[in-house]
């Protein structure tokens, strides 16, 4: 199950779902970032954003098609 | 996520998968950054077809520029490269030609067969692709219930196609000129192996032969030439070796006319013990005219012993070193010890081909000559010849083949006797097992690592293995002398053959592939020890 914390001075906030309401103690696992150095490095040269491509591969490769062969 | 066994893991990435990475494309494929994670921490290979390099290099940069961002798709590829394991496959011509002519997408077709020639799998989220690659295709999200499900189960002695598959680019390359010279009968690159073998086991000649065991037979007409002056040798000659060896050693000697002599070996390294060739001289006298001593295993024989006992009765040494590529004894390379070294490429060999092959090394020019004329029917002309000969030469494909292989030799002799050093220390102290003892002067080079059973049912062990999905082999279950082929057809036994014998139901092999892993080899030598 996956529950969003907020970030609140302290900590974080656990809202108190169903499924928390009987409970005493939870036990939060805290996944690992997931990195490689090329994944480092794709970070710096994107200044850390994702999803950096606006259009559709088929268009990006027209596009340079177009622009190799001069059409 | 580490995993295990990760010798079976042949990936081809598709173009998407790729720029998904490339452009951290999370939206679209929230698996991207854990499966690039899986591949590097593994090392598992991913595999790109020659045909995708273009095309994924044009949409990189026209996607970069879009973006306005300032890096080039060349730094980008550059360090993938570089952080990766990649594996370039070709694109194969044999695509049929029509498909061009139709509205299919061509570049799937592509990438399809290159990734049919070894067989891959294809990771992509393209959904038509997908149903077009069936079984063969992964989809991302599938992708971690893949690698859990393919996981190795069993391990063979050897993986020739995972060997090949490392070592591919260079013998692409060098098929691919063959090809394009068409020169299959002794082209170029027969004389560049020969001389980079000569070079290697430091002898002045070395010639291609058809096999390991027309290497012997060749070997010893040619001696029986140069120091009988006949094509033969005649049935009273005798030619000592090891019983406990494969059959062609002693057939070879029946098919150049002697009679194999078998000596028992030393069941400390399984090979000819040399004390006993002594004797045996001193019994049969001038009827010994020379000794094949086999380097078992990949362990080379006492060579200052047999030298020393040839030489004092002017006997011939040709040594049989179809297991022993790239071993030593006391610094020095068999093959270069005697009259001529033979030497086996049979595909599972430390050094194999992809097929039969073999090479003669030598010092004596006049064997030279007389061994080239033999390969070729016997003569110089081969429209006028001088000797009974053979058609025994190794294709100019298999030369190829093995001079790209030969750049790979001695890391992965390296890793046998890394291997080997991994079964020592785990298995040495396991009271039924006598574990390979290695002469001070030997550098072994593990074509088997050999363990010795006592007191156990070889075959229940075997069978325990099996079970387990461990192959082992035995080499060799019946010695030379118990072999019909013999029997019928003329041996002379010395003394008896107690250690041959006994070695013949003891022995087992273990899997011995150069590119196990350790934690293989421990799942080996712990089964070994706790479920047996």
């Amino acid at each position: 199950m996956k529950v969003k914390a907020k970030r609140v001075k302290e900590g974080f906030l656990i809202p108190l779902i169903d499924e928390l309401k009987d409970k005493e103690e939870i036990v939060v696992e805290i996944e690992e970032e997931t990195s490689t150095e090329f994944l480092d490095f794709l970070k710096k040269v994107y200044s850390g954003k994702e999803n950096v491509s606006k259009i559709p591969d088929e268009e990006a490769l027209e596009d340079a098609l177009r622009e190799k062969y001069g059409l | 996520m580490h995993l295990e066994k990760n010798m079976d893991y042949k990936i081809l990435w598709d173009n998407n998968i790729v720029l998904d990475l490339f452009l951290l494309r999370t939206k679209d494929n929230p698996y991207i950054k854990e499966i690039e994670k899986i591949f590097v921490e593994n090392s598992i290979p991913i595999y790109l077809s020659s045909s995708q390099l273009h095309n994924i290099k044009f949409i990189l940069s026209k996607q970069l520029k879009k973006n306005n961002i300032s890096i080039s798709a060349n730094e980008i590829i550059s360090f993938f490269i570089k952080t990766h394991n990649i594996k370039l496959l070709k694109t194969p011509s044999y695509i049929d030609l029509n498909k061009w002519a139709l509205n299919i997408d061509i570049e799937d077709e592509l990438i399809k067969l290159s990734a049919e020639t070894l067989d891959l799998y294809i990771l992509t989220r393209d959904e038509k692709f997908l149903q077009k690659l069936r079984e063969k295709g992964i989809h991302p999200k599938e992708f971690k219930d893949f690698i859990r499900k393919s996981a190795k189960k069993n391990i063979s002695m050897l993986d020739i196609t995972s060997e090949t598959i490392y070592q591919y680019k260079k013998i692409e390359k060098n098929i691919d000129n063959v090809i394009k010279k068409s020169n299959f009968i002794l082209g170029d690159e027969v004389k560049q192996l020969e001389e980079k073998i000569a070079s290697y086991i430091g002898t002045k000649y070395a010639v291609g032969v058809s096999s390991g065991t027309d290497a012997l037979v060749l070997s010893l007409r040619a001696l029986a030439i140069q120091r009988k002056n006949q094509e033969y040798w005649d049935k009273e000659d005798l030619i000592i070796t090891t019983p406990f060896t494969f059959t062609a050693t002693g057939d070879a000697i029946l098919r150049s006319g002697a009679t194999p002599l078998f000596i028992d070996i030393d069941l400390d390294t399984y090979n000819i013990n040399p004390e006993l060739i002594e004797k045996a001289i001193k019994k049969y006298g001038k009827r010994v005219k020379g000794i094949v001593p086999v380097h078992l295993y990949g362990q080379p024989c006492n060579m200052d012993e047999i030298i020393k006992i040839a030489k004092e009765n002017d006997l011939f040494i040709v040594e049989d070193c179809a297991q022993s590529f790239g071993a030593k004894w006391d610094g020095k390379q068999t093959g270069s010890f005697g009259d001529t070294g033979c030497f086996s490429f049979f595909p599972s060999k430390n050094l194999g081909g992809f097929g039969d092959g073999g090479m003669i090394t030598t010092n004596d020019e006049e064997l030279y000559e007389l061994i080239l004329m033999l390969r070729k029917h016997g003569g110089k002309d081969k429209y006028n010849v001088d000797h009974i000969g053979y058609n025994a030469r190794l294709d100019t494909i298999q030369a190829a083949v093995l001079l790209a292989k030969k750049d790979y030799i001695d890391e992965f002799t390296k890793r046998r006797r890394k291997i080997a050093q991994i079964y020592n220390e785990n298995l040495k102290d396991i009271d039924w097992i006598e574990i390979p003892k290695n002469s001070d002067k030997a550098y072994h080079v593990y074509h088997q690592y050999t363990i010795r059973l006592k007191g156990k049912n070889r075959n229940k062990i075997q069978q325990k293995l099996k079970e387990k999905g461990i192959q082992t082999m035995v080499y060799y279950p019946v010695p030379l002398h118990k072999m019909k082929v013999f029997q019928n057809n003329g041996m002379e036994v010395f003394e008896d053959l107690k250690n041959s014998e006994l070695a013949s139901e003891m022995v087992l092999s273990l899997p011995i592939e150069p590119l196990l892993e350790e934690y293989n080899l421990k799942e080996i030598s712990s089964i070994i020890k706790n479920e047996i």
